[in-house]
């Protein structure tokens, strides 16, 4: 596609992407956003988690220029969102986590709208109407918008959020009302704009985030409480190591088990036990020894890789106690 | 005022598209193409019904091209005001409720442009509506009574047509500044019900846009009526209306 003649980024903004510095937003007494600190570095495909009511739409909106913090800055590439809105919707594209669209319009009618709101010439316009229409998968339908399923909406949600070639992409929730396959289509389209794009997007689909993000930050209650890449995130917050041990006759070893110094907690699941360890080297050591000396067969014996969704809790417990 | 071409567009291309085309426009055409006619038919209707009554004498004169006028522009200043102020209650409101405004106006369209094409498209349909109304009016009052009083009836559409543009702005306000429709509507009627008062009192109809709408009696009889403050006033507010929505609309979240 066709590149969209924008204003030139400072070098800031060429590494920097988002930049939040003490954002609040309050309603009445509310704060939604208590001192949001953020930076999201250039191409990088970010997650921004957090549990429903933490913040996310908010600051997305903002972000977006439909609604204004009531202290603090939001930068993006550069410039701020407030006086400098122009630019920053030059730049952005934005998929809403409920887009509105014209019902009486047909998917080629509403990119070819959004499109010249850009002002891109004609040639260009169609040549990515057509790219965008078959991307989401709606070429070639002249039903009207009004229509459409949940997820074909998405999709030209999408679609039109990338009409521009933006720099940075801010999706709102962009997978939670596909089916399986209309997600995992979301999710290699911006997994392809990876280094070219920066793609800042919010869910509560973890699975998502570990798909194709490379980076994420937790909100809850209108405060960041971490940001990490998703390995380091999963270290520091990804609970206690544990490995996961099947054999013919668990009860046995997991009375032994309870008795190891290195052994912290055993538990039933189903014919596995799941062991926290202090140490998993020990572990590795001690657990075949233990099974031989039981006369038992080792059926099944691995590390079990804490989760995303394991650091997601724990941050968010973290900050709710 | 980025993207302000591109959103009129949008919304002249919505008039052709959907039930807006029905609503002023369609209403307008009817009233033109059937006033005249009901006009004509009135004495007929009159006897018919007081023959059904014994003792009951009608006495009614026979219509004239004036009669259908005046009915015409009675219309107007009822029927299709209200319809103005309906059909106006939605233009930002409805778009803020159904998330299409905040899907536009994360793109290079000013909220400036934004709200001046809702005007600026609702001026135009005002218009052609207007013009197609009159224009079959007057043609079916040609067919049916024949030509007389065509230039007061010109002269009276324009001042309502002066008198209605006023309204669209001041709907464009409402919508803006509230947030939702119907009591945006609600306060549209409260305005008209306000400027109809007015009309009874002559040190406020000979200042303000309530003295456009007790013009067009005197007007359709190609009577003199000083219009030049009413319609001065009228020009001015619309413009206010028009900013005043701009400012409203800009302190709005969407």
């Amino acid at each position: 596609m066709n590149g969209v003649a924008a204003p030139a980024p400072s070098p800031t903004a060429a590494a920097v992407a988002v930049e939040l510095r003490g954002l609040t937003k309050r309603y009445g007494r509310k704060a939604a956003l208590d001192g949001v600190e953020l930076t999201v570095p250039a191409g990088a495909i970010f997650g921004f988690l957090g549990p429903n009511g933490a913040g996310k739409t908010t600051t997305l909106r903002i972000l977006a220029g439909l609604a204004r913090p009531t202290s603090g800055s939001a930068r993006i590439l550069g410039h701020d969102v407030v006086r400098e809105a122009k630019a920053v919707h030059a730049l952005m594209g934005y998929l809403p986590d409920v887009p509105g669209f014209y019902k009486w319009m047909t998917a080629d009618e509403f990119l070819d709208l959004a499109g010249r709101l850009f002002g891109l010439p004609s040639p260009v316009l169609h040549e990515r109407k057509d790219a965008l229409l078959d991307l989401a998968g709606l070429a070639g339908v002249t039903t009207r918008v009004g229509g459409y399923s949940r997820g074909m909406k998405q999709r030209l949600g999408v679609a039109q959020a990338l009409i521009n070639a933006p720099r940075i992409l801010l999706l709102d929730e962009p997978t939670s009302a596909l089916d399986p396959i209309g997600r995992r289509e979301v999710l290699e389209m911006i997994a392809a704009l990876a280094g070219r794009t920066t793609v800042f997007f919010s869910t509560h689909i973890l699975a998502d985030v570990e798909r194709v993000c490379d980076t994420v930050a937790v909100l809850a209650k209108g405060k960041v409480v971490e940001q990490a890449a998703i390995d380091e995130l999963k270290a520091r917050h990804g609970g206690a190591q544990r490995v996961v041990i099947e054999v013919d006759d668990p009860a046995r070893l997991e009375a032994a088990l309870q008795g190891a110094a290195w052994s912290t907690a055993v538990t039933r699941d189903g014919h596995d036990l799941v062991v926290e360890v202090t140490d998993l080297n020990v572990a590795f050591l001690e657990v075949p020894a233990l099974v031989a000396g039981l006369h038992l067969r080792l059926r099944r014996f691995e590390a079990a890789e804490a989760s995303l969704e394991d650091a997601f809790i724990d941050l968010v417990d973290g900050e709710g106690s | 005022m980025s993207g302000f071409r591109a959103f009129l567009r949008k919304e002249l291309r919505e008039t052709r598209r959907t039930w807006r085309l029905w609503a002023l426009p369609g209403i307008l055409v009817f009233l033109g193409l059937t006033t005249p006619i009901l006009a004509a038919a009135t004495p007929y209707l009159l006897k018919m019904t007081a023959q059904r009554t014994p003792g009951l004498v009608v006495t009614y004169p026979t219509p004239t091209a004036l009669d259908a006028y005046a009915q015409f522009m009675g219309n107007l200043a009822q029927l299709a005001l209200l319809a103005v102020i309906v059909t106006g209650a939605g233009v930002v409101a409805g778009e803020r409720r159904a998330g299409t405004a905040a899907l536009m106006l994360c793109k290079p369209l000013s909220r400036a442009g934004f709200i001046a094409a809702k005007a600026v498209s609702g001026l135009a349909i005002l218009l052609v509506a207007t013009a197609l109304g009159a224009a079959l009016c007057i043609l079916v009052t040609l067919v049916v009574f024949g030509a007389s009083h065509i230039a007061g009836f010109v002269t009276s559409v324009l001042v309502w047509l002066a008198l209605a543009a006023l309204f669209v702005t001041l709907m464009v306000f409402l919508s803006a500044a509230m947030d939702r429709q119907a009591p945006a509507a609600g306060a549209g009627i409260a305005v008209y019900v306000a400027l109809f008062v007015l009309t009874g009192f002559p040190l406020a109809r000979d200042r303000t846009p309530a003295g456009l709408m007790a013009a067009n009696d005197a007007l359709l009889k190609g009577r003199h009526a000083s219009l030049a403050v009413p319609l001065a006033t009228t020009l001015a507010l619309a413009v206010l209306f028009v900013v005043a929505a701009v400012v409203a609309f800009r302190r709005k979240e969407l």
